[in-house]
C-alpha cells in the first residue's frame, strides 16, 4: 500500500464518519468569524466565515460526506473538491480536540 | 494615612472598595459591586496558604531568580496575589472580599501592585471583562487603547489628556458588557508615564494632568479630577513600526474583532470554564457594540502626533 492509497482511504473514512463537538468545547459565531473554545486547554481557535459554517453543518449532519454535500451546494463548489477541504479541516479540528470523528 | 485608620469607599474598576480608603487614588463611591477590603496580618494569611492545596497561576521573577509576582489558587479560598515588598493578598473566589497584609513601606508601592493586580482580579471575578488597555473620555464617550506593554497605551491617553480628553484609566480598563453598549469604569487615581514622555509635556499640561506622587522607573500621577463612567465608543489597537516612516495609519479592523479583543484580556490565568466562557462571550460583545481600530504607529512619529491623529480620528468617524 503506497502513500496516496493510505490518504485516500483514510479520507473515505472521516467521510463516513460523523462530527460530534465534545463538552469541553464551546463555539461562538460572530459576524465575520466562528471562536471556537477548548475549555480543556484554556485555547481560543478562530475560523473564518466559511470555517465556521463547515463547523455548524458537522455538527448537524449526520456524517461529514452529508456536510459536505451541503458545503457545495451552498458555496457552488464541486463535491469532491469540498469533501477534499473538509477532511482535512476536520482532521486537524479533531487533532486539536474541537471535534471527535466517530465511524 | 494607612488603611488601618481610615474606612470609607471608594470606588475603581466598576467596584465600590469598602472598608478602606487608600490615599486618594480612588475616587469616591457609587458603584453597583462592592468589595470588601480587610486588613490582616502576614502570619494569618500565610497560615491559611500554606495550609491549602494551591495551583500556580503565575511565578513572575526577576532575571536573578528573586521572585517578582505570585499569583496562585488557593482550594477554598480564592486567589493568592503577592509581590515581596508590595503585599500579599487573598481574593475570594467570587471577588468580594479581598484580605491584605501591607509591607511597612511608602503607600504607593503598595497601592501599586494592589491596582494593577488585586483590584483588577476582583474586578473580573466579578463578571467584569477587564483588558490590557488605557482610556480616555472624550465628547463623553469612553475609547480604549490596547497594546501590548511598551507600546505607548499611556503616553497617547496623557497626550490626549493634555488637549483637554479626560484620563479615565491607566493599563486596566474594566468593562461591564451586560447592557447593549459596554459601560467603560474608572481606574485608580493612577498613572503611571515614561520619564521621557513626562519629560516632554509642557508646565501648563503637567498642571492640567495631575501632580506627581511618585518616582521610580516611572513618573506616577495622580490625575486632578475623579473621573466619570462612560459609555465605550471605540477600541484603538496601537502597534508601532520602527522600520516604517510617515503618518499614522488608522484604520478599521473587522476581519477578527473578536479574536482582538479576546487577546487583549489583562488577566490572562483565569481558566476555570465559565472565565473562559464568560471570556468569550465579552469579546463577541464587545466586538459587536463598538468598532474596533488598527492604529500603525511609524517609529519616527511621537505620542503628540498619534494623539492628533486618533483625536481627529474619534472626532471625525464617531459623530
Amino acid at each position: 500500500m503506497d502513500l496516496v492509497e493510505e490518504e485516500t482511504m483514510e479520507t473515505a473514512e472521516i467521510l463516513r464518519s460523523s462530527a460530534r463537538i465534545p463538552e469541553h468545547v464551546v463555539y461562538r459565531t460572530f459576524v465575520y468569524e466562528t471562536v471556537v473554545l477548548n475549555l480543556q486547554t484554556g485555547k481560543y481557535h478562530g475560523l473564518n466565515r466559511t470555517g465556521g459554517r463547515m463547523l455548524e453543518l458537522l455538527e448537524r449532519e449526520p456524517t461529514v460526506r452529508d456536510a459536505a454535500a451541503k458545503i457545495a451546494a451552498e458555496f457552488g463548489r464541486p463535491v469532491t473538491e469540498v469533501e477534499t477541504d473538509l477532511c482535512e479541516f476536520s482532521s486537524d479540528l479533531a487533532s486539536r480536540g474541537l471535534i471527535v470523528l466517530t465511524r | 494615612m494607612t488603611p488601618a485608620n481610615a474606612a470609607g469607599t471608594a470606588f475603581g474598576l466598576g467596584l465600590d472598595a469598602v472598608g478602606f480608603r487608600p490615599f486618594d487614588t480612588l475616587s469616591p463611591g457609587g458603584g453597583a459591586r462592592r468589595v470588601e477590603v480587610v486588613l490582616d496580618d502576614q502570619e494569618s494569611l500565610l497560615g491559611v496558604r500554606e495550609a491549602s492545596v494551591r495551583s500556580s497561576l503565575v511565578d513572575r521573577r526577576f532575571p536573578s531568580g528573586r521572585l517578582m509576582l505570585q499569583v496562585e489558587q488557593v482550594d477554598g479560598h480564592g486567589y493568592w496575589v503577592a509581590a515581596p515588598r508590595y503585599g500579599r493578598h487573598l481574593i475570594s473566589a467570587d471577588g468580594r472580599r479581598i484580605r491584605s497584609a501591607l509591607p511597612r513601606v511608602p503607600e504607593l508601592q503598595w497601592q501599586r501592585l494592589f491596582f494593577a493586580q488585586v483590584l483588577p482580579l476582583a474586578a473580573a471575578l466579578q463578571g467584569l471583562e477587564v483588558l490590557h488597555a488605557s482610556a480616555v473620555v472624550l465628547e463623553g464617550r469612553a475609547l480604549g487603547f490596547v497594546a501590548a506593554s511598551g507600546i505607548g497605551k499611556t503616553s497617547l491617553a496623557v497626550n490626549l489628556a493634555a488637549a483637554g480628553a479626560e484620563l479615565l484609566t491607566d493599563d486596566v480598563l474594566a468593562l461591564d458588557v451586560s447592557k447593549a453598549r459596554p459601560t467603560a469604569f474608572a481606574g485608580a487615581r493612577l498613572v503611571n508615564v515614561a520619564p521621557h514622555e513626562y519629560a516632554a509635556l509642557d508646565a501648563a499640561t503637567r498642571r492640567r494632568i495631575g501632580s506627581v506622587i511618585g518616582r521610580t522607573a516611572k513618573v506616577h500621577l495622580r490625575p486632578v479630577d475623579a473621573r466619570p463612567n462612560a459609555p465605550l465608543a471605540a477600541l484603538y489597537f496601537l502597534r508601532r513600526d520602527s522600520n516604517r516612516s510617515g503618518s499614522v495609519d488608522i484604520r478599521v479592523n473587522d476581519a477578527d474583532d473578536s479574536r482582538l479583543v479576546l487577546g487583549s484580556g489583562f488577566i490572562t490565568y483565569l481558566s476555570e470554564p465559565r472565565h473562559l466562557i464568560a471570556h468569550l462571550e465579552a469579546a463577541g460583545r464587545i466586538a459587536s457594540a463598538v468598532p474596533v481600530f488598527l492604529v500603525d504607529v511609524p517609529g519616527d512619529r511621537s505620542s503628540g502626533e498619534v494623539a492628533a491623529a486618533v483625536a481627529a480620528h474619534a472626532t471625525s468617524e464617531l459623530a
